[in-house]
């Protein structure tokens, strides 16, 4: 789960602000963006398991692809709506692209990065609970708790999971808004 | 006499976007330490005047020289003061104000400090421009721009949608920075009271394609204030096609 979140977040953001910044890069990367988020991440997780095998790697694997899209495009929305004029300010005042990046980039489109990176934790747990129901060898998990639960006709427990997920995602939610509480202290 | 070229000198200035002509041929030529008020009906082309001589737009022909060297973009030796909306709502008051010396290089805190002093903003360095009102952020845009020590200051409509009281305070607050540091000052304006109140000259425009209608000198002319004042409201009438006061 951290390990693909994290590359997810890192790649999102990074190409988002790429393609915000770079008409060649939007020009590049809008298509292949475009083409590949359409498919659902689950829709991968065969070929994750057939090039990454049951275990950690695919979990990673598809949970990246879950979180980088919402990333990347909040990041890359973020970037496109900078009022013009705060850019032009900066112009004025003659600061270089590290000064503009540091005081007026980074904090004008930190809101959308933070939503970004709310909405694709959020994808990136369904997508893990979903990659542990396919694709775990034994023992651990909620998905793989609540498989082996339906081999054993335990509707109870496979509600317990349900629950489980439901609570964990909404902490996981309540956090990330906190988060951007304090990141964001000028709304 | 010295004879060091003008803080700027401005010659044939023309600008159009596409098929529309905004400024046609102006001259202005501007000294050291003057204050000098551009006044002209709303929608004329100052803002784009303001935009060229700050070096965010390029000439289509004619020549904008500042100390005799001809601009060719942007610079922290002419700061301009934007309409409105332009202090940053991620950054606090303090922060906002540094942002003028930060862009040039090594922040000053003392400096910082003493900009939001003069500038009429203690007590409100750590707000959040959100919390702020109109006439509050005018006071950070202008600080701003002090403590980059521009040689030029250009403002654009720098009391507009201000009541009237916040406004005066506001003017008397630029009077008192510009007395104190000689920096050179253009303002444009739709208002002629500003204008008369503030300029040691004021140049009154045309309606868009924007040309020089007039010019008078205020310095030391107080007594002919309301005779320039006539003179200055009969030509925009003239322009607008509409009685005025």
């Amino acid at each position: 789960m951290l390990v693909g979140l994290g590359a997810g977040s890192l790649v999102g953001i990074l190409l988002g602000y790429l393609m915000g910044t770079r008409p060649w890069a939007r020009d590049i990367l809008e298509p292949v963006v475009e083409l590949v988020r359409p498919v659902p991440p689950l829709a991968w997780i065969p070929l994750a398991i057939l090039w990454l095998g049951i275990g950690l790697a695919d979990q990673a694997f598809i949970i990246f692809l879950g979180c980088v899209f919402p990333i990347l495009l909040n990041t890359y929305e973020g970037v496109r709506a900078i009022e013009p004029r705060y850019l032009e300010v900066s112009r004025v005042f003659g600061a270089d692209d590290s000064t503009t990046w540091r005081r007026v980039v980074v904090p004008a489109t930190l809101p959308h990065v933070l939503t970004g990176l709310r909405v694709g934790a959020g994808v990136a747990w369904m997508c893990l609970v979903a990659a542990e129901l396919q694709g775990v060898r034994t023992g651990y998990g909620l998905g793989y708790m609540m498989v082996v639960a339906q081999d054993l006709a335990r509707a109870d427990r496979i509600m317990v999971g349900m629950v489980s997920i439901g609570v964990l995602g909404y902490l996981m939610n309540r956090g990330m808004r906190g988060l951007e509480g304090r990141f964001v202290p000028w709304r | 006499m010295a004879v060091d070229p003008p803080v700027l000198a401005v010659k044939g200035l023309t600008k159009s976007f596409g098929d529309l002509d905004v400024i046609d041929g102006l001259d202005l030529t501007v000294r050291q330490g003057e204050l000098m008020a551009i006044v002209g009906p709303s929608g004329c082309g100052k803002t784009t005047l303001l935009r060229l001589l700050a070096g965010l737009e390029t000439p289509t022909a004619g020549s904008v020289k500042v100390r005799g060297e001809p601009v060719t973009g942007s610079g922290p030796d002419r700061v301009l003061i934007f309409q409105e909306g332009t202090v940053f709502p991620w950054a606090t008051v303090e922060e906002n104000v540094s942002f003028g010396m930060e862009a040039r290089g090594d922040v000053d805190p003392e400096r910082v400090a003493e900009a939001v002093r003069t500038c009429g903003l203690d007590g409100f360095q750590d707000n959040y421009p959100r919390t702020l009102s109109g006439g509050m952020e005018r006071r950070v845009a202008l600080a701003r721009a002090m403590v980059a020590e521009p040689d030029m200051l250009l403002m654009d409509e720098p009391f507009s949608s201000l009541d009237a009281q916040t406004s005066r305070i506001l003017q008397n607050t630029l009077m008192r920075l510009w007395k104190e540091t000689g920096t050179t000052v253009v303002l444009v304006t739709h208002d002629v009271e500003v204008a008369l109140r503030l300029a040691s000259r004021v140049m009154v425009v045309s309606s868009r394609p924007l040309r020089e209608r007039d010019v008078h000198d205020l310095t030391g002319k107080d007594g002919e204030r309301e005779v320039v004042r006539r003179k200055v409201l009969k030509v925009l009438e003239a322009e607008v096609g509409e009685r005025l006061y």
